[in-house]
This record gives structure tokens, sequence and C-alpha cells, in this order.
């Protein structure tokens, strides 16, 4: 069954959520742990997303 | 928004999370606010475009948690309830899902037919699934953990019985025989609760697969022939898993090939390629079964492709196709 690369699907909703586009080698996905994460999105007054995965 | 990426199977912090936020499976996608409070979640991989909505949907606070506010207002709204079923079912909340769908029935107790019956069989075959998975692996296991109480088991009345019955302290072999009859008595109930006639295809879909997973293989059979002669463009997917459950418990071969032919048309990729290759195999068109298969051994790649290179070897030496469903050896 074809499924959507969560990443790639992630990727394109982050930057129409306003989040700064990003060179293609450097993901959006925030380098840091949970409570810095969470800390960052108060700071910024913006939503916090967590995508738990497993990879394959 | 900022967005973090967690690995609980590799990382114990990650873990910690998956499990203070309830986190039910693979992928799970949480919209937290920026106080960390949750505002909504997914279960599932979606379409893009799917996804960019439900994140405008979430940012304008249409939320799971409002959609479930506003049912409380108004329980026998069944577009409401419908919302708020699939986040419930996300959460594995089985029994806030069934006290909301009673809710509905108590607010509508004259429709006829009653929408909310597929959810509630929907649910009720979750249940069982999940239940009875669990089982599965608490006697793989020889019963060291300790049986949890489990909330309104509303799927699985034959289980509970055995588990009164101290399941667990009966001879292993009558173990494995009660627990596989259970199964079955369970799953034949939820399927009886609507007729196999007039369900949408959907509903067709999901039973089908249902009775096949629980060992109804002829009634699995059927459902998936009504489906296919009523469902309008089906995903090749789909028809490929159609074809595949067939395939697996050897039911309606000649009807399995040509639901198999459909999803080739559609996608020739190699695990479509595969059950299409093993369904000609095993009804006699060796030679049109072997070129197929190659065609997958060469598209795939690493240990799928040497997996269909096997079959390709097996069918020119004219084995048996061994692959059976799983509910077949239930519960080792």
């Amino acid at each position: 069954m074809k499924r959507f690369s969560i990443t790639a699907v992630l990727a394109a909703a982050l930057v129409s959520a306003g989040c700064q586009p990003v060179p293609v080698d450097e993901p959006a996905w925030f380098a840091g742990t949970f409570e810095e994460a969470l800390a960052s999105a108060q700071s910024r007054g913006t939503m916090l997303l967590l995508d738990f995965y497993s990879p394959t | 928004m900022v967005a973090l990426k967690l690995v609980p199977r590799k990382n114990e912090a990650d873990k910690e999370l998956f499990q203070r936020f309830r986190a039910t499976g693979y992928p799970t996608l949480l919209f937290l606010t920026p106080d960390g409070e949750e505002l909504d979640r997914f279960g599932d991989f979606m379409p893009p475009d799917d996804f960019l909505a439900a994140i405008d949907r979430i940012e304008a606070g249409d939320t799971f948690f409002a959609r479930l506010a506003r049912l409380n207002e108004n329980p026998g709204n069944f577009e409401l309830l419908e919302l708020v079923h699939e986040g419930l079912m996300v959460r594995e909340d089985f029994p806030e899902v069934f006290s909301r769908i009673s809710a509905f029935q108590a607010a509508n107790p004259d429709l006829d037919p009653d929408p909310s019956m597929p959810l509630l069989q929907e649910s009720l075959m979750y249940q069982h699934s999940w239940l009875y998975w669990g089982a599965g692996s608490f006697y793989r296991n020889h019963w060291e953990d300790e049986i949890p109480e489990i909330e309104e088991p509303l799927a699985a009345p034959s289980l509970m019985a055995l588990i009164e019955e101290k399941l667990p302290e009966m001879p292993r072999a009558d173990q494995a025989e009660r627990l596989r009859l259970a199964r079955s008595d369970d799953a034949e109930k939820i399927l009886d609760m609507m007729s196999d006639v007039n369900l949408s295809p959907d509903v067709m879909f999901s039973n089908a697969r249902f009775a096949f997973d629980n060992g109804f293989y002829d009634r699995a059979a059927d459902l998936y022939a009504k489906w296919f002669e009523t469902v309008e463009d089906p995903p090749a997917g789909d028809l490929n898993q159609a074809a595949w459950n067939l395939f697996l418990s050897r039911t309606d071969l000649e009807q399995a090939t040509v639901i198999a032919r459909a999803a080739y048309a559609l996608d020739a990729g190699p695990s479509v390629a595969d059950t299409l290759a093993r369904l000609l195999y095993v009804t006699g068109s060796t030679e049109e079964a072997i070129e197929i298969e190659h065609k997958a051994a060469a598209e795939a790649e690493g240990e799928e492709a040497e997996g269909y290179a096997e079959v390709v070897e097996r069918m020119q030496m004219g084995e048996d196709m061994v692959d059976r469903p799983r509910f077949d050896s239930y519960p080792d």
C-alpha cells in the first residue's frame, strides 16, 4: 500500500504553518529535549508538535 | 510551531513521554498548546492536504477537546459523535466510546437505521483485536505478568469468562484451544450485529478483514466479493489486501485472481505483483506466475527482493506456497 512520507508531510505542514524555510540539509525539527522544545514554544507562544515514531 | 521528533524505542526519556501522554502506537502526532496541554492527536499517516487542513482546524480552535465539549452539550448530534469517536479511537478509550454511543442512542431512540451502529461495530472490532492480541501476548509469555483490569470489555465476553475460569492455570494445550474458540465466538457476535447485506463498501471491507482475521474465511470471501462488486475506484492497496487475504485462506481463488489483476492494473509494484503471481501459481498458471514474480524480485530491494527471489525458486521447483493466515496459529 502506498504511504506518504510523514517527514515530507510534516515539512510541508511546518512551512505552511509559518515556520522559517530551511535548507534541505537542515531538518525543520527542533534539536533539543522536550523541555527545551516546550520552553521554545512558550517563549514564541506557538504550538508544540510531538511526533512519536518508530524507525523501521 | 515547534516540532520535536521522539523515538521511544531508542530513548528512555522519549519512552517516558510516550507513556505520560498515553500514546498508543506509531506514529502518534500530538499537538500541544505552548503550555504543554494537549489539543489534538493523530495516530495514522495521512495525505499532505489532509494534514495541512488538520493543522488549520486545530489552529482555528476546532480541536478534539472542543468537539468533545460540544458533544457534551448535544449528545444526540451524529456529526459530532463521528468526529469525537475518531479521536477516542486514537486514544483507545473504549469505555468513553461506548458511553458516547450509548448517549447518542438514548437521545435518538427511534432512528432506523441507527447511524451509530457501524461506529459501535467498528469500536467493538478494534477492542476485540486489541484484547485478543493482548491475551495472545500474555499466553506466549506464560502469564508472567498480572492480567490487568479491563474496563468495559464489551467486545470479548468469552475472553472475560475464560479469565474468570482461571485460564492461566489450565493445561497449556487447552489454553490455546479455548483462546481460539473464545476469539471466534466473540468475533462472530460482532459480525452478526449487522446483516452482511446493505452495508456500505467501507464497512463491508472492514468486516471482511475482521472475518478473515478471526478465521471466518468463507464469510470474508463473500464480503470481499460483495465489496468488489459495489466499491467505486478502490485503491490498489485495498484490492491487494483483499486478494492477499483470499490467497492466504485459499478461499475463492478465482475471484481473488480477478481482484489481484485489478490491483496490478493500478499498481504493478512488487508487493501487488507478488500477490498476483502467487494466486496465478496456486491456480495453475505457473508460467505467468513465474514471469510476474521475477518482475517483483527485480523491482524490489534488499530483503524484500530476496524473499521474492526465493518464491520464484519455489515456483520453479513446483513447491507448495506455505503461507497461511495468522489466525490458524493463534495464540502461538
